[in-house]
């Protein structure tokens, strides 16, 4: 939709000063006008975003994103300014506060809908992804799911047009000249025959004045000077001098730290401790007893985190105390003997028993940790009947619930301050920190933040489940695939959050394949264990690619067919995803020979709008030690609004998803988690970092998401090469358990 | 009562005997650009330069930094003038960003001792940790300043 119908409601006018205020995809729904000072909500309101154009010039731009690191505060200043006529960079971006009008409310859901139309065609699974996704996205203001720029491609920009046509009919009325005699350049309204110019601040009050124009024309595709460009990243400078504030970097007058210890078990309860010690020690002004934790309060972080061993907490673990990995290994494979039938195309029975030959693999994934760079943390401080909360967070809205129940205040009372995240990957979807942290503001009665270690953050986390896949797959005489059964067991992540029956993110990936294969099945067993799991880095394709994946290449070592060759026959009917095959491989130098010891292994998967094919080249030596020596890259994720920052996401995501098939795994022993920070939760170092190259295809779809997609084929990719290079068929991660080193 | 130099600045305060020049530099200067990320010295993200060298600034006691310069991210260069900073900008190095303040002033220690570092050296050098996965940009940041490849 290049041109769109504005709506009066769209253009929030502010008085005293305040200049021109547009809120990003206002327009469809009943907004009303917020200031931009205010936390006003109003019911019905959807605005992703405000536009500001300030008196004195100033530009801000007030988004309900955070910015986590994947470039979305640079993605939407793009979108706008492309439009709007400035640099990306002479706008203030900042997170707004959490308000209704920063949800993605049901009255949106026509508004979401159309940008994911690329994303039905690509990912077919995605209709129903996104179903459940938006259960919960709709009805909360989140940044996840790679959602950021899918939801603003078109509003951000038309916000953009709208605010630069306004500026452009105010200065022209200003000059008693032609409106399209005039243009927004830099920041500025200038008539062209005279070379007249008024600035962006002069001009915005007027603006408020002005009708709304009967249509808005955004730029066509062949007039942009940004998207598809280079655009540097909006909050580098910041984050290269120290003065980007994350969580922990809040100051607040006054303010006191807060150092937790978190029953080791799950569910576990606190028997005994000893308080006046630790209030004995320099520093400490309070000890706060909290569900399942215990916390220490003090004038400085050191002061709280050193007086915690002489609380000498003794906790009751519960129900769950003799809990450990292999019995939840034997509940998954019990929950496959009567899994419940997520797809059915074709026969597979039939199909099955007719082939010429059939294989069946299972395969094992651990629960893995986020493991941010930044341990959980948030600052409360309550004042005036008001919560305010300094958190580095994906969800403002769920922080803002979280808050007014702890500090039993309705949600108006709480105002949510989204600094820099250190770090998202889904961890900071949830609030429980900060729950903990109203808490202990309230007993303490003083402003405060809570900052875990890095051990209560690994062994609390809300873990990427673990995982167990069982394929089967049937070839006919000619070699090729006739049958797939899919069954996968885990745990379901937000099923008890909103009592649905099933919870696409166990399997999804593995319902509705990119490949033709005449018939298939999917089947999902569920267990129901006291391990609390999450969102982590592309959620259920994290492991659903492993497994399919994985045994595709199984089925062309079977019938004798080249990876490539094999896939490219079972992709006959999706062009884009040919192409993509052809571009990696070619490359990569797919087929062209290696040494002895080395390979290369090839792996496509779609997810959240977007495909990605790798090629990993990997040297095993005869000890296990492993090398991976590059990984290529092709990625369609249709228009890429900023293609460094798309490569820069696959390059996180590889490495993030190498850290996890080299490393990653949390177990547990008598309930509790084993493993404590990096030396034992072990991550990719510079050294063992792969040079990574990351090719973007250029066509004019609609934006796919690009945060999570480069991680589903990275680990099918790797141990694929393995085979390559030795012939070892790996089906269960980390890799270091299965006699490799890196 | 001890005597620290942070960023060429005198500061004399009053911490714990066993307080990590970590938390001194962040809870009693109020310098945050040096980060907190595991306590025990294993990702780096603490890393700050004592006497040009880079350690890693919440293993080590505050009163064993006393009577040497201790130079933290804000005594780099606050305006983005060093040439690190240029190449983290000309890269576009940093995502969330968190790590990259231990990860430059590594590189600055690094680039002190030997100033053309190869690509093992950067290796061998480089050992924080960046869950982002930025180690490619790092490592081309480092080069365009060293003048290697």
């Amino acid at each position: 939709m290049s041109r769109f119908i504005p709506n009066r409601r769209a253009v929030l006018l502010g008085g005293g000063g305040i200049g021109l205020l547009i809120g990003i995809g206002a327009w469809r729904a009943s907004a009303i006008a917020p200031t931009l000072a205010g936390t006003r909500d109003a019911t019905g309101i959807y605005l992703h975003d405000w536009i500001h154009i300030g008196g004195d010039g100033q530009i801000t731009l007030r988004t309900g994103l955070s910015e986590m690191g994947q470039g979305a505060f640079t993605g939407v200043a793009t979108l706008v300014a492309e439009e709007l006529g400035v640099r990306p960079n002479q706008l203030t971006v900042e997170t707004g506060p959490a308000a209704y009008m920063f949800k993605n409310v049901a009255a949106g859901r026509d508004f979401v809908a159309p940008s994911h139309g690329l994303a039905q065609k690509l990912d077919h699974s995605f209709a129903t992804s996104a179903v459940t996704f938006m259960v919960e996205k709709l009805t909360q203001q989140i940044t996840g799911g790679s959602s950021s720029m899918r939801d603003r491609f078109l509003s951000a920009r038309q916000a953009g047009a709208l605010a630069r046509i306004l500026l452009i009919n105010a200065a022209a009325r200003q000059w008693s000249v032609a409106p399209q005699d005039c243009e927004a350049v830099d920041g500025q309204i200038r008539h062209l025959p005279t070379g007249k110019a008024l600035s962006f601040g002069d001009i915005a009050p007027l603006a408020t004045q002005e009708p709304l124009p009967q249509t808005v024309t955004l730029k066509p595709r062949a007039q942009w000077k940004l998207i598809g460009g280079r655009v540097d990243r909006v909050d580098i400078p910041a984050k290269i001098n120290g003065s980007a504030v994350f969580g922990i970097d809040v100051r607040r007058k006054g303010m006191l730290f807060a150092a937790v210890l978190h029953s080791p078990v799950f569910g576990g309860k606190l028997k005994s401790h000893d308080a006046q010690k630790a209030l004995a020690m320099s520093g400490v002004t309070k000890v706060v007893v909290l569900e399942g934790a215990i916390a220490v309060v003090a004038a400085s972080t050191w002061q709280a985190k050193r007086a915690l061993p002489a609380l000498a907490a003794v906790w009751d673990a519960g129900d769950n105390g003799a809990l450990s990995t292999p019995e939840i290994a034997q509940r998954l494979a019990d929950s496959l003997q009567n899994p419940e039938n997520i797809l059915s195309k074709g026969d597979f029975a039939g199909a099955q028993s007719r082939a010429a030959k059939t294989l069946v693999s299972e395969y094992h994934l651990p629960y893995l940790a986020h493991a941010t760079m930044e341990p959980m943390n948030c600052t409360v401080e309550i004042s005036d009947g008001y919560v305010d909360v300094w958190v580095p967070t994906q969800a403002q809205t769920v922080t803002q619930q979280a808050a007014a129940s702890a500090a039993g205040v309705s949600t108006s009372k709480v105002r949510v301050h989204t600094t820099y995240l250190g770090g998202g990957f889904g961890r900071r979807l949830k609030a429980d920190f900060v729950t903990q942290a109203v808490k202990i503001a309230v007993a303490v009665g003083r402003p405060v933040q809570v900052l875990w270690s890095r051990e209560e953050d690994m062994q609390h986390d809300f873990y990427r489940p673990m995982v167990l896949m069982r394929l089967q797959g049937g070839l006919d005489a000619a070699g090729v695939p006739s049958a797939l059964r899919i069954a996968i067991a885990n745990q379901s992540i937000t099923g008890h959050m909103y009592h649905l029956k099933n919870d696409e993110s166990q399997f999804q990936g593995a319902a509705h394949l990119d490949y033709d294969i005449a018939n298939q099945r999917t089947d999902l067993g569920t267990i129901s264990v006291n391990v609390p799991v999450g969102y982590w880095r592309s959620v259920g394709h994290s492991f659903t690619a492993f497994g399919v994946e994985s045994f595709i290449d199984e089925m062309a070592n079977a019938a004798g067919t080249d990876p490539l060759a094999f896939r490219l026959s079972i992709l006959q009917h999706a062009p884009r995803l040919v192409a993509l095959l052809q571009l990696v491989t070619q490359k990569a130098g797919w087929g062209t020979p290696l040494p002895k010891g080395e390979g290369r292994g090839l792996a496509l998967h779609t997810s959240f709008g977007s495909a990605v094919a790798e090629v990993v080249e990997v040297a095993v030596t005869g000890n296990g030690a492993l090398k991976v020596k590059r990984v290529t890259a092709a990625v369609d994720c249709g228009t890429a609004i900023n293609p460094d920052i798309v490569r820069a996401q696959v390059e996180s995501a590889v490495i993030y998803g190498l850290s996890a098939a080299l490393f990653g795994k949390i177990t547990l022993k008598n309930g509790q988690v084993e493993q404590q920070s990096f030396p034992d939760y072990d991550v990719v170092h510079m050294a063992q970092a792969p040079e990574i190259t990351v090719h973007v295809m250029q066509n004019t779809h609609a934006p796919g998401g690009i945060g999570e997609p480069g991680l589903p084929p990275l680990a099918p990719a790797l141990t694929n090469a393995i085979f390559a290079a030795t012939g070892k068929r790996i089906r269960s991660l980390p890799l270091m358990d299965q006699g490799f080193s890196a | 009562m001890i005597h620290l130099t942070v960023n060429g600045q005198p500061h004399e305060m009053e911490v714990e005997a066993d307080t990590p020049l970590l938390w001194a530099i962040r809870d009693n200067l109020g310098l945050t650009g040096t980060k907190f990320g595991c306590g025990i010295g294993a990702c780096g993200a603490c890393t700050v330069l004592l006497d040009g060298e880079a350690v890693r600034s919440c293993t080590l006691l505050a009163s064993d930094a006393t009577g040497k310069a201790i130079t933290t991210i804000e005594g780099l260069s606050p305006d983005h003038s060093h040439p690190l900073q240029q190449a983290w900008i000309a890269e576009q190095v940093p995502q969330c960003g968190y790590c990259q303040s231990g990860q430059i002033m590594a590189a600055a220690a690094l680039l002190h001792a030997n100033p053309h570092p190869s690509d093992a050296e950067i290796d061998a050098a480089m050992t924080n940790i960046c869950r982002c996965g930025a180690y490619g940009r790092i490592r081309a940041a480092i080069h365009r300043v060293g003048g290697g490849t």
